[in-house]
């Protein structure tokens, strides 16, 4: 051990070669210790109790890295008598290979590298000392005799260090969350960072070459070696691509992978399990402050898997590498963020960096272009205000150059949260949910400072004024309406996203989908006000354009938005009625006490505490504003209707949710650009998308079935009393479950109870 | 589930003067119960601060049979929020509302101190990157066992606690964690506190700049 | 009096490096930050050392000619660094405290 310690040991501190003679204080120490009360503690004073909780315990098993049990040897402890430079069957290699590979998924998949690789002792021999050259780089000073161990296994692992290297580089230099996603920490070791990947290459091949001619391997085992350096070859390759994507557009590393991937799995059984070639001995050597935690054991159908899945989603992210306008980019990338599971912290990562780097969108449109796309989506088609530009007018006193001017600070402003909305997609789900409550209330800030940029743009314009609906004249307010837009959008999620992770309890589910209803008729209301506008300024346009010309030019981005504005009204009145036939459905179960709760009668919240927290992201937002906890509380249990109504509001409400998420299907999941007609369409991701709606519509029958199955209850052919307890039996399925049929729509089982049963209860 | 505690049991407040014996009885039977292992600083801690806030079930030999942990502060110079730290009952002695007398205890005794809010919170008492800011409020979905697990959920959920957040994969085993939280007066959501009230840490996404120019170390981690 | 002397003293070691040894045999320099009436003593920043295992010993002594003998006896004088790693903030049981020096 230790053949370089000079190296091992960090030069900060040499200890026997300490100049200072430390001086023995134990007996004035112990002594004045000794004179201390219980309790009583002496320390730094800006050192607090609060710090000291984080301090591990020395000689504490479960939090000491480096205990050693009594009675066990103690270089036995601390050292393996595993040879690496011994012989191995093929078998073994094989099995080796497969159990670095689950090391690996296992380190992708979030757990530490001290609990997974970095319990490899071949790993962390070639790691340690730091290998100086590519040839340093080996599991022991003097080579083992074996090729098999010494060239195919050797290099294996190098090439999967390699590997780990460049999604280390990449995740770390995205916004991810420590631990939660991934654990960085490399312990003071290096994934051989300074090695150029042409080393690895190199070897693999000559791995590869020396495999090929072993006639003394029975061919299936040959085989199953070469796939798995071949697997390694093109890992390496798909990994050291990273960003360059953008420019090859080359999915072929990743497919070819998916091949090999196939190969492992079929000849997963030829391997032999080596376990005393891993050892947690090996973080009692690790710089660590962490308590010693156990290895990680995945299963390699699970490791398979996950590195299938990878690779897959990483063909797939590539559908969407074409920029086809701003709505249909993101719904690509919800889509693809959206799977279950989730991709990988790896694709996530490298999804980052494609949406946004070096200030463009996927390599290609300007922030600005992309801000300027979506307003014209949404709320400017053909606006004077996204063409204005202070290069073209130089009159500062020309109207257009203050026009340009305030568009300036506009972009200046709203890029970087705009744009951060479609990145922090790429987040851990449970992060999606608890960033947009953070950035909803920057959302409705943003939403008065664009108002005041609309006020002076609207002078500048000279807009007209108009009657909206009846009221007052007014103006079209075009940014703030599109930041309005952005943050109903926001708190719609939060409330769907609490669907999906499981947060709320039964009780709240007829309050939650009334609130989801709520928000979602003042985006509907929004959106019929932005399009009146729009049609107003067509009407303009088309007036004062007596040649012709320009009307013709601006007409598809008209079409554009109008289109837009269409999909969008229809995927809400699906999400909307959808919303109003559970919030009736739920009032009825919870309104009869055949509901489930969670909370016992005993309990210390009451509603209206109940409600303030969990609206507690909506509280700061000025517009749309909380809704008071009294007219909530009236709305939310359909105060004053009767069961009748209810079921009726009910029945009729899924009918029209069934047929808003029929037309939002056919719309399909991305705008068809006439202009520009699509050059290569998001296959997979479209399925994604078709398969979300189609789950959804699936929820929707079976909230029909359940509405269906109370009415007859209330509304049998005996009739019941008020007072008699509905004889039905709910359940409310868990996420996930295969009774849930979407994870945004909690539709409730319900079964009539039987009679004997209902007896008993 | 009843509520009524076996008689034969004493449930008392934590007596500094009796430090020595019931810390070192509850460190047996906290360390029986929890993964996460902690030091005896952990316990002074919470007790040097909130021992008022601790109570323990004691049975009729005069051993302990049940404990919990709590500490009440200003949450972020808001509202003043308690948490429920640590809470274990003796494994024979499950299932005889035991554990909910004494987090209803706890509970009480906040709200006479005026809490406004409670958490659960199970100590975390090492972090991976940090030497500091190692307490971190965390109920495990999943706890060591399924059965101990749901529960430890229904026991809070059936005392009015909501699940306000779900937190990734918090324990490397990979289980997922809930905040659960209880208001215990009006007006608490409204409370401002000094910094983002929903982050842990307050978490923006970077500024197109720091993407372009990642600092050398960006996530901070540690050694 | 006597105990102020005492608070005093400790009070005066705050913030010094100490190298504790433990009963194991490792030892543990670190930023003395805290202690109470057990010499359960706090240290932060702090570096593990461990004796180097025999064979290491072993391989060194046999580098610079010297008898096996020797160098197990008089591990010190051997110039085999310790090996050590960093594990930050640390709690040391009074109870396996065997020797606490200052530096």
């Amino acid at each position: 051990m230790l053949p370089n310690n000079e190296v091992r040991v960090p030069p900060r501190r040499a200890l026997v070669q300490e100049k200072a003679v430390p001086r023995d204080i134990t007996a004035e120490f112990t002594e004045a210790a000794s004179k201390l009360r219980t309790g009583q503690l002496v320390k730094d004073e800006t050192f607090t109790l609060f710090e000291a909780v984080g301090a591990l315990e020395i000689m504490d098993s479960k939090m000491d890295s480096g205990y050693i049990a009594p009675g066990e040897n103690h270089a036995q402890a601390l050292e393996d008598d595993y040879d690496v430079r011994r012989d191995l069957t093929p078998e073994q290699v094989v099995g080796l290979m497969d159990q670095l590979l689950c090391h690996e998924m296992a380190w992708h998949m979030g757990h530490p590298l001290s609990q997974t690789l970095f319990t490899s002792i071949y790993i962390d021999k070639l790691l340690w000392p730091v290998p100086r050259t590519i040839e340093d780089a080996r599991f022991d000073r003097v080579p083992s005799e074996y090729p098999l161990v010494g060239l195919v296994l050797r290099t294996y692992c190098l090439a999967l260090v390699k590997a780990c290297d460049f999604v280390h580089a990449r995740v770390a230099s995205e916004y991810f969350y420590e631990e939660e996603d991934f654990v960085t920490q490399l312990y003071n070791r290096n994934l051989l960072s300074t090695f150029d990947s042409s080393h690895f290459y190199r070897l693999l091949d000559q791995a590869v070459d020396w495999v090929d001619v072993q006639e003394g391997i029975e061919q299936k085992l040959r085989d199953a070696i070469r796939s798995r350096l071949l697997l390694r070859r093109e890992f390496l390759a798909a990994v050291d691509q990273d960003l360059e994507i953008l420019d090859t557009r080359s999915t072929d590393s990743f497919v070819s992978c998916l091949t090999y991937l196939k190969t492992l799995t079929e000849t997963a059984a030829l391997g032999n399990a080596v376990p005393e070639a891993f050892s947690l001995k090996l973080q009692r050597k690790l710089a660590s402050t962490v308590p010693p935690r156990p290895i990680v054991h995945i299963k390699q159908e699970d490791a398979l898997a996950h590195m299938k899945r990878l690779c897959q989603d990483a063909i797939d992210m590539q559908q969407m590498l074409d920029y086809r306008g701003p709505s249909n980019f993101k719904t690509a990338v919800w889509t693809l963020l959206s799977r279950k599971p989730q991709p990988s912290v790896y694709i996530r990562s490298l999804l980052q960096a494609l949406i946004v780097s070096d200030m463009t969108i996927l390599g290609a449109v300007s922030v600005r272009q992309f801000l300027y796309d979506d307003l014209a989506e949404l709320v400017l088609p053909s606006s004077i205000l996204l063409r204005a530009n202070t290069d073209e007018v130089e009159l500062p006193s020309d109207p257009r150059f203050r026009v340009a001017q305030i568009m300036e600070g506009f972009v200046k402003r709203f890029a970087q949260p705009y744009v951060d909305t479609v990145r922090s997609a790429c987040l851990n789900r449970c992060r999606v949910r608890r960033t947009i409550c953070h950035t909803v209330v920057d959302w409705d800030n943003l939403q008065m400072e664009a108002e005041e940029l609309d006020l002076q743009l609207q002078s500048l314009s000279a807009e007209p004024a108009l009657q909206f609906q009846g009221g007052e004249a007014t103006f079209s307010y075009p940014l703030s309406s599109w930041a309005y837009h952005q943050k109903l959008i926001q708190l719609r999620l939060i409330l769907q996203m609490g669907f999906e992770l499981s947060v709320y309890a039964p009780e709240e589910l007829p309050g939650i989908y009334w609130y989801l209803s709520h928000i979602c008729s003042t985006h509907l209301s929004h959106l019929d006000r932005i399009r009146t506008f729009t049609v107003a300024a067509r009407k303009r346009d088309l007036v004062s354009s007596t040649h012709g010309e320009t009307s013709a030019h601006k007409s598809p981005a008209y079409h554009r938005s109008f289109l837009y504005l269409e999909r969008l009204t229809t995927h809400i009145i699906a999400i909307d009625a959808f919303a109003i036939a559970l919030h009736a459905l739920y009032v009825l179960l919870a309104r009869h006490q055949v509901l489930p709760s969670a909370a016992g009668p005993d309990a210390y919240s009451s509603d209206k505490l109940c409600y303030e927290l969990r609206m507690k992201p909506f509280i700061p937002i000025s517009l749309p504003e909380l809704v008071p906890f009294e007219e909530y509380q009236r709305e939310a249990t359909l105060e004053g209707d009767t069961d009748a109504t209810i079921l009726d509001r009910a029945s009729k409400a899924i009918t029209e949710a069934r047929k808003a998420w029929e037309a939002t299907l056919a719309n399909g999941a991305f705008v068809e650009d006439i202009s520009s007609p699509m050059k290569e369409p998001s296959i997979a991701i479209e399925e994604d998308w078709r398969r979300d709606i189609k789950d959804t519509m699936r929820a929707c029958i079976g909230a029909s079935i359940a509405i269906e199955t109370v009415k007859k209850a209330l509304l049998g052919d005996s009739p019941r009393s008020e007072s008699d307890p509905l004889k039905l039996q709910v359940f409310i399925p868990e996420i996930g479950s295969k009774t849930q049929w979407h994870d945004w729509w909690i539709v409730p089982q319900i079964s009539e109870k039987k009679a004997a049963k209902a007896a008993t209860s | 589930m009843t509520q009524d505690a076996p008689s034969d049991l004493r449930y008392v407040r934590y007596d500094s003067a009796r430090e020595n014996e019931y810390v070192a009885a509850m460190r047996q039977l906290i360390s029986k119960d929890l993964s996460e292992p902690y030091s005896i600083y952990v316990y002074r801690y919470f007790l040097y601060q909130w021992g008022d806030l601790c109570f323990l079930a004691m049975d009729d030999k005069d051993e302990m049979v049940g404990v919990v942990v709590s500490k009440l502060e200003p949450h972020r110079g808001g509202p003043l929020r308690g948490y429920i730290a640590m809470l274990a009952v003796r494994e024979e002695y499950r299932g005889r509302g035991i554990a909910t007398k004494l987090v209803r205890m706890a509970i009480d005794a906040m709200i006479e101190r005026n809490a406004d809010e409670v958490c659960v919170q199970r100590v975390k008492s090492s972090s991976q990157f940090s030497f500091a800011h190692c307490v971190v409020c965390r109920v495990q979905i999943v706890l060591e066992t399924e059965i101990t697990n749901t529960a430890a959920m229904k026991l809070y959920e059936r005392l009015g606690f909501l699940r306000s957040k779900r937190l990734h994969r918090y324990y490397l085993n990979g289980n997922s964690a809930y905040r659960l939280v209880l208001y215990l007066r009006e007006g608490v959501g409204s409370i401002r506190t000094s910094f983002d009230p929903y982050g842990l840490p307050p978490a923006p996404l970077p500024t197109l700049d720091q993407i372009f120019h990642p600092p050398a170390t960006a996530q901070g981690n540690g050694s | 009096m006597e105990s102020e002397k005492a608070v005093e003293y400790l009070n005066g070691l705050i913030g010094r490096t100490l190298r504790i040894h433990a009963t194991d045999g490792r030892i543990f320099v670190g930023l003395f930050k805290c202690t109470d009436a057990e010499r359960n003593i706090i240290l932060a920043n702090s570096f593990e050392y461990r004796l180097p295992t025999t064979s290491a010993i072993h391989e060194a002594a046999a580098k610079e000619t010297e008898s096996w003998d020797k160098t197990e006896t008089k591990a010190a004088t051997v110039k085999v660094n310790m090996s050590s790693r960093l594990i930050g903030l640390i709690v040391i049981p009074g109870r396996h405290i065997t020797k606490i020096e200052l530096e």
